[in-house]
């Protein structure tokens, strides 16, 4: 399973795979949730801030979405900003280094212990790995007070920068976590996975083409540079399907 | 989603109340002992007129209740009380935490369900003591475990909606650095029937916290006995197990089934 980095640039090579985002999101807030505004008659989970400016983080597996979430760059409208200002004591932080975390959705009672678990530790690894590739240092979002010990307990250091707030469903409160790369080795030893996590697709490939080049990259990305000629030896395989 | 009647209550808080609320938040998360947590949030407390506090360990991962108090410089000759008499085990606001997860206080738990006698009876001893009313959290940590804090007063609790969001998140992140600080007592294993007799449950829970790295002092602050009655339980399980030293007993203890390694 590999998380995939999902964003306006490539969004058409996974047209499948996004729609299955928004039906397991509406799956877990909805049904599972209870969170009754997000009800929708077609089953999808989207909202205002489902823009080509949200950049989505989703565990694929074999072609399944088996959790996601969503990070939008504080410096474009997002949830805290311009829904829960009220959450905030004072200005949220905000500028190149910070981006908003939200609709994380992981796993699903219907999978199976060992791929919620593997799924849980997955997002997080990612979210460390996206944060180095575009600078982010700090991510804010909302947090229910049920679920910040499941926060604390993968390693996020949660500072709240307002205080808890009834929306209704629960308690919930406006956060911010530092990003600390440090942890994202911890995560990985807890997981017993050390290759990168997250695949993110150039953008530019035809549906078709990115499809075959994902699974290309998929396999390299599982293979011990031990084994690298292997991975040289699918890619030429597949190269030549192309043709 | 959202309740407009709380957000906009929740806007109005004085800054003085919610950063000191904050820094106990951040600072909670860095404290590396239970004594040192415990004076952090004494510090806040203060701020709310608030002088007692304590958390419980209401159930064990598997949900059985455990009623150990694990930190709070609680009321002394009440805890003693609450102790001897083994209260935490008919404690109703304690196991209300096994379904619950809203925070509630002692006032609004009497009016809103139909509670026993005997829980009448515990507050109404309770007040006796000087704690008329309190704050009380119920958080599940990520094992299964409850925890459930309580923050108690001499008088009926003020509390208007900014108070309550502020102890809320005191209690949720005080529990947390507590569950951090590795106090969730660990909880010895069902024992298999051939060795079922040999230790009491009291001798293999000593010896679970031995094997955590608690020193005798400790384990009796976190299991409520003295530093003497857990050498005693310690001296026993050695005896039983026929062994000289307290390490060998763990060790004994662990392949027999009666701890966890």
């Amino acid at each position: 399973m590999h998380v995939h980095v999902i964003n306006s640039g490539n969004r058409h090579q996974y047209l499948d795979e996004i729609e299955q985002m928004h039906r397991h999101r509406h799956r877990v807030f909805v049904e599972m949730m209870g969170w009754r505004a997000l009800e929708s008659p077609d089953g999808l989970d989207i909202d205002q801030f489902d823009t080509p400016y949200a950049t989505y983080l989703v565990a694929i597996d074999n072609g399944e979405v088996r959790g996601s979430l969503r990070l939008i760059p504080s410096w474009r409208p997002h949830m805290l900003k311009n829904l829960f200002p009220d959450y905030i004591e004072g200005e949220a932080p905000s500028g190149p280094g910070v981006w908003e975390w939200t609709r994380h959705a992981p796993g699903d009672p219907k999978f199976s212990r060992d791929i919620n678990h593997q799924v849980r530790f997955l997002l997080n690894i990612a979210v460390y790995e996206f944060a180095a590739s575009r600078g982010i240092e700090t991510f804010i979002g909302i947090a229910d007070c049920q679920i910040v010990p499941r926060m604390i307990d993968l390693g996020w250091k949660v500072d709240p920068i307002g205080l808890p707030v009834n929306y209704g469903e629960g308690v919930g409160y406006a956060f911010k976590m530092d990003v600390d790369p440090v942890n994202n080795d911890r995560l990985r030893a807890r997981l017993g996975r050390h290759n990168t996590v997250l695949c993110e697709m150039p953008r530019g490939l035809v549906a078709e083409g990115g499809r075959m080049a994902r699974r290309a990259i998929e396999i390299a990305m599982d293979l011990p540079s031990a084994k690298i000629n292997r991975a040289e030896e699918v890619l030429r395989e597949l190269a030549t399907v192309d043709e | 989603m959202g309740d407009t009647a709380t957000i906009s209550a929740a806007r109005l808080i004085d800054p003085l109340v919610a950063d000191p609320v904050f820094r106990f938040a951040g600072a909670s998360q860095a404290v590396a002992k239970l004594d040192r947590l415990d004076d952090e949030l004494a510090k806040v407390l203060t701020r709310f007129g608030i002088d007692h506090f304590v958390l419980y360990q209401a159930t064990d991962r598997g949900r059985r209740p455990t009623g150990a108090r694990i930190c709070g410089p609680m009321h002394r000759t009440w805890r003693k009380h609450y102790v001897d008499n083994g209260m935490a085990n008919y404690d109703e606001l304690l196991s209300s935490g096994l379904n619950s997860v809203a925070p509630t206080t002692w006032t609004k738990f009497c009016t809103e369900r139909k509670i026993s006698d005997g829980q009448k009876l515990l507050f109404d001893e309770a007040r006796s003591f000087g704690l008329y009313d309190g704050f009380y959290l119920p958080i599940h940590q990520p094992d299964g475990s409850i925890h459930g804090v309580s923050m108690m007063v001499p008088h009926k609790l003020e509390a208007d909606s900014r108070t309550l969001a502020a102890l809320h998140m005191l209690a949720l992140y005080y529990s947390m650095a507590a569950h951090r600080l590795g106090l969730t007592p660990p909880e010895p294993p069902s024992p298999p029937e051939a060795s079922k007799h040999l230790l009491t449950p009291r001798q293999r829970q000593c010896l679970q916290w031995v094997r955590a790295g608690k020193s005798s002092w400790e384990i009796g602050e976190i299991l409520d006995l003295s530093e003497h009655t857990v050498n005693e339980h310690l001296e026993e399980a050695r005896r039983r197990l026929k062994v000289h030293t307290t390490t060998q007993a763990v060790i004994e203890a662990a392949l027999r089934g009666l701890i966890h390694i």
